[in-house]
């Protein structure tokens, strides 16, 4: 195992998730190169073939579509995330890019404080490095269940 | 169209919606979307980007999850009591505008002929 691919590629994932959690939405787009996927799907789609998401981003600008409607338009009850991810599985991708499976669970914290298991999954990320930067060139959020509760606002 | 089926259309991307109550408390939906065989790539990426718009993070859709589990909340601490509000009159008749709720009441008025209440 390169030790030092293995914590660039971890370091990416904790910043990201970071970001989010720390309500640094804005951030989040600039994790990807400019022409980055985002898909969240499920297992089932996935193991069926099917290709619909519910988000699906082909570009940086996509992504901050959906953060300006997070914090302009969209109306839901405040909420943060709390992620917990594993150590990352790590091939080569092809093309000069990395492929790494990293397990992840996400609680949800309601303003009143009450904390559930909101969403658990795998990432399947492609990731680039580029003058020693990390950044995906596409991120497959994974979910376990094809249920979530209530909705979707924060990306995972 | 039925209960716990809609169709939907939004453009010309078709959608089926399934409530699946799973008690007093307790209700799922399920969003099924269609492609056509004949959708070439370009359509079927059409199809998959425009389903942004709907699902749990949907763009027009997300706070569809959100709102009746507030009313659900609120009625929860009145439960011997009813609140009816009349959107568009109590009339199940066609209208020229969109304001009104004419074709839910004609829905249940036609599906409670149908069960015999």
């Amino acid at each position: 195992m390169d030790i030092t691919l293995n914590s660039k590629v971890q370091d990416l994932n904790a910043r990201y998730v970071q970001a989010i959690d720390d309500n640094k939405l804005e951030a989040w787009p600039d994790f990807f190169v400019e022409q980055g996927r985002y898909r969240i799907t499920t297992a089932e789609n996935v193991e069926r073939g099917l290709p619909l998401a519910m988000i699906y981003a082909t570009s940086r600008a996509m992504l901050r579509d959906r953060v300006r409607s997070l914090r302009d338009a969209n109306v839901y009850e405040a909420q943060r995330y709390r992620h917990v991810i594993g150590a990352p599985l790590i091939e080569p991708g092809g093309e000069g890019t990395v492929q790494a499976q990293t397990s992840f669970l996400v609680a949800r914290i309601m303003h009143t404080g009450e904390t559930v298991l909101f969403a658990t999954g795998r990432y399947q990320d492609r990731i680039v490095f580029n003058d020693g930067a990390a950044h995906f060139t596409e991120k497959i959020v994974i979910l376990d269940s094809r249920l979530v509760d209530t909705l979707l606002a924060i990306p995972l | 169209m039925f209960p716990t089926f809609t169709l939907q259309q939004t453009r010309n991307s078709l959608a089926v919606r399934r409530l699946i109550p799973r008690g007093l408390d307790r209700t799922e939906l399920a969003w099924t979307c269609f492609g056509f065989t004949t959708d070439d790539e370009a359509m079927t990426e059409r199809r998959l980007l425009q389903a942004n718009l709907i699902g749990p993070a949907g763009y027009i859709s997300m706070e569809d999850g959100a709102a009746p589990g507030f009313v659900q909340r609120g009625v929860n601490s009145a439960p011997d009591l009813v609140s009816v509000v009349e959107m568009g009159g109590a009339s199940t008749a066609s209208e020229d505008n969109r304001v009104t709720e004419a074709a839910v009441r004609g829905f249940w008025k036609a599906y409670r002929s149908q069960m015999g209440l």
